[in-house]
């Protein structure tokens, strides 16, 4: 029987014994209309009433759980070639404690590690046992748009990896792991010439071989905070990334960060952009965080970031508080240069029935010297009425006005509807 | 009036604002009942039941009453009508009635003790050893106690909503210390008390190491990001990831990596979104960016294009628009060396490239050296040459 109708089956299965005997039942719903106007060229623009429509379901009983996720996205008015579109993020079958120590995992689902990060079509095994932890995961690329359907190549289209932790040094942690993420891109014809400079038409088949990493990871957590993670990058053979983060509580209230960051860039192994002679770069950053008492705390953060034969740096300033938060940012060198200010405030009223929420912000900014400068203000203003526990309504306005869009209004309305039903049918 | 005393006089507002509500400490309201009434629990401790003098608990469905004794409470033990005790509870004078704490949370008691069996001391630990109960730690359940139930797998909803009043402020204080965004992937330990791993990480985390969608300006559109409507700790608030005129200044970002856009946007696709093509091939139609206008941008042969110069300090920016799938990238169209004579083409790669390196072009004829070389296959002719024979160095 073939993968796919294993799995098909599976889920099926899965989806009517699941609903039969689940004990838990829980999920949400948000529907949301989301009005602007778009600018096709200097004298043409229309009207857009873009619908999304999210769900998230958990049937539940025991150790077992079949969770869900999907998205429903059209347009009202102008609507786009392939709307509507429905979007499966999740789809997938979790067994937990089996023989007291592993998870397993089914279907279309997440991963995320130091490595890796999305979602994949595939299995997904986890086993604690004693201080360590041992994951494999094995899965096909996830089609465009999330569809509900698996890729027809495997072979070429497809994920593995694995992870390994231990947890038994006090407070140390260390980790292990690595990923093999394939994806083929599409073959195409084209122009070449060949040894005699003749221009031939030639079928461009790339292979499927995208990106191979290790990673190795050790933090610990004492009187400081402190973190470390190397990548390496198994096709180029070469380190692909290095972090340091470090955070020391000086007081009660007052708390310092560091932060170094080497990175090369992330191409992919078959792309052209792979050859050629590029830079990495380096970033560090200082900051410090100081709680005024329980309601507010202000901040600070300074970064500069080396570029090959260049850099750029930016600092941040700002009010954290329960009444919104107040920030200053500051961008210069070669990466722009922008001086922006933002305030955003949100407060609930009435037990939670009524929260108000606005936001301002200016912005004066040149992507580089010679630049001529613009200016941009922006606002939002909103309000969330929650009539009812697991019911609750949003509507938002925004605008913002500069030389490309003048008085651009939006407007953004949602409604979410949460559940929890426990059945108790056995 | 001009726009500056406009930003003056918001600003000074604000300060005000901030001035005036910062003096307001909720840890105030917490401790006040120490300076009403004198009171240990440590000392009820085996002399009395919880039930006992928070009578009201047991049928509580909401923490907006207060569920502290009352004087009825106390004189079911104490003498309360002799007037020589009053003092061993009573400061000088102060008769008043003990103030319930504020709370931000809905919490049914008579559910959680009746129907889900549970005891006072499952969630209140330790606040039989202090006098008051502001000075245990665990007076209150954390959020790590009610996540045993409240985990979306058990038997209740990890909503937020189904607790907390508001979720407005619903942050973490960890959440907004510098350096939170950069450092939280190692701090991994409870994230899923808040933060469904299926409906959050992904949410930023899209596979950006997996490019796996075509990239013409059909395929996209503004605003495709899902994630903002869909459920994280600020349910009720419209997420805003960048400030509202990001749209006009994220060029500035996308070029000092400040947001390392490549954490939570697949850039090679991403960017079409409204950089479109007009229905054509990406690479050869989108918009261009404002460095591809300069006069020298591309210089033909000679040496020092400012593309080159750009390209160097980050090609991820170049790789972010020019990368498609099933075109040519720009580059192939000066980058190629199809007479394979090499050092009479624009140069391509670093000094000692693939040097000593059994590269894949010797096994795989969709190398993607061979978008660029001619795959003679013979040795010292066009690209093998290289190595290979009368052309190599």
């Amino acid at each position: 029987m073939k993968l796919k109708t294993l799995i098909y089956f599976a889920f099926s299965l899965l989806l009517v014994t699941g609903f039969v005997s689940a004990q838990n039942i829980n999920g949400k719903i948000s529907s949301s209309v989301y009005a602007f106007e778009r600018a096709q060229s200097i004298d043409e623009s229309e009207m857009f009433l873009r619908a999304y429509e999210t769900l998230t379901l958990n049937i539940n009983e025991g150790n077992y759980s079949l969770k869900s996720r999907l998205n429903f996205e059209t347009n009202f008015s102008n609507a786009l070639e392939n709307d509507p579109k429905l979007r499966l993020y999740n789809l997938y079958f979790e067994a937990r404690k089996l023989f007291d120590v592993a998870t397993l995992k089914l279907g279309r689902q997440p991963i995320f590690n130091q490595v890796a990060g999305g979602l994949f079509d595939g299995a997904n095994l986890k086993v604690d046992v004693s201080d360590f932890t041992v994951s494999g995961y094995f899965g096909g690329n996830v089609p465009a748009y999330q569809e509900l359907k698996l890729t027809e190549d495997l072979k070429n289209n497809n994920i593995f990896g694995g992870e390994i932790s231990y947890k038994g040094l006090g407070n140390t942690k260390i980790s292990l792991s690595y990923v093999d993420k394939n994806f083929k891109p599409l073959d195409y014809e084209t122009q070449r010439l060949d040894v005699n400079l003749n221009p031939i038409t030639v079928l461009i088949e790339n292979k499927s071989n995208q990106f191979r990493y290790g990673s190795a990871v050790v933090s610990y957590f004492g009187f400081v905070e402190a973190n470390a993670r190397v990548n390496y990058d198994f096709n180029y053979m070469a380190l692909s990334r290095a972090e340091l983060n470090g955070r020391y509580s000086a007081t009660e209230k007052l708390g310092l960060n560091l932060y170094y960051n080497y990175r090369a860039p992330q191409i992919r192994y078959n792309s052209i952009f792979a050859v050629f002679d590029f830079g990495n770069t380096h970033e560090i950053e200082a900051g410090a965080d100081y709680k005024i008492n329980s309601d507010f705390s202000v901040f600070g953060k300074f970064g500069n970031v080396e570029y090959k034969d260049d850099n750029s740096q930016r600092f941040t300033l700002g009010v954290n508080s329960i009444y919104g938060g107040l920030s200053y940012r500051q961008t210069f060198g070669y990466a722009g240069e922008l001086s922006s200010i933002s305030a955003y405030s949100a407060r609930t009223f009435c037990k939670g029935m009524i929260t108000p929420s606005i936001g301002l912000a200016y912005t004066n900014y040149k992507l580089s010297e010679d630049d001529e400068a613009n200016n941009i203000i922006s606002a939002l203003a909103g309000v969330n009425v929650k009539p009812w526990q697991t019911l609750s309504f949003d509507l938002q306005g925004q605008f913002s006005d500069n030389k490309i869009y003048k008085n651009d209004l939006r407007l953004f309305f949602k409604i979410n509807y949460w559940f929890n039903t426990n059945l108790d049918l056995l | 009036m001009k726009l500056k005393y406009v930003y003056t006089i918001v600003g000074l507002a604000s300060i005000l604002y901030f001035g005036f509500t910062s003096f307001s400490s909720s840890d105030e309201v917490k401790t006040r009942n120490q300076s009403i009434i004198k009171f240990s629990h440590s000392v009820h401790d085996g002399n009395a039941e919880c039930a006992d003098c928070h009578v009201n608990v047991a049928e509580s469905i909401n923490l907006g009453e207060s569920l502290l004794p009352a004087k009825a409470e106390c004189a079911a033990c104490h003498d309360v009508e002799d007037e020589e005790n009053c003092a061993m509870c009573h400061y000088d004078g102060v008769f008043e009635t003990l103030e319930p704490k504020t709370s931000e949370l809905m919490f049914n008691h008579k559910f959680h003790l009746a129907d889900q069996s549970m005891k006072c001391e499952d969630c209140h630990t330790g606040i039989m050893e202090v006098n008051y109960s502001f000075e245990s730690a665990g007076a209150n359940p954390s959020m790590e106690k009610c996540f045993t139930c409240h985990n979306d797998i058990s038997i209740a909803s990890n909503n937020c909503e189904q607790c907390h009043i508001s979720t407005v402020n619903l942050i973490p204080e960890n959440h907004q210390q510098v350096g939170f965004f950069k450092n939280h992937k190692f701090n991994t330990n409870n994230c899923e008390m808040c933060h469904s791993q299926e409906t959050f990480c992904e949410d930023c985390h899209v596979a950006t190491i997996g490019i796996d969608e075509t990239n013409l300006n059909n395929d996209f559109y503004t605003p495709y990001s899902p994630h903002k409507y869909v459920n994280g700790t600020k349910q009720q608030v419209i997420t805003r990831v960048h400030d509202l005129n990001f749209r006009f200044t994220h060029g500035i970002d996308a070029k000092g990596k400040t947001d390392n856009c490549q954490t939570c946007h697949q850039t090679e696709t991403f960017c079409a979104e409204c950089h479109d093509s007009e229905n054509g091939d990406f690479a050869m139609n989108g918009i261009i960016p404002l460095s591809h206008t300069k006069p020298n941008f591309v210089t033909g042969l000679t040496p020092g294009s400012e593309h080159a110069i750009l390209a160097k300090r980050d090609i991820e920016r170049c790789a972010s628009c020019h990368d498609t799938q099933g075109a040519d990238a720009n580059c192939v169209v000066c980058h190629s060396d199809p007479d394979g004579v090499k050092g009479t083409n624009p140069k391509t790669h670093a000094t000692g490239f693939m040097k000593d390196n059994e590269g894949d072009w010797h096994s795989d004829g969709a190398s993607i050296c061979f978008d660029c070389h001619s795959n003679s296959n013979t040795a010292g002719v066009g690209f093998c040459g290289y190595c290979h024979g009368a052309n190599a160095d």
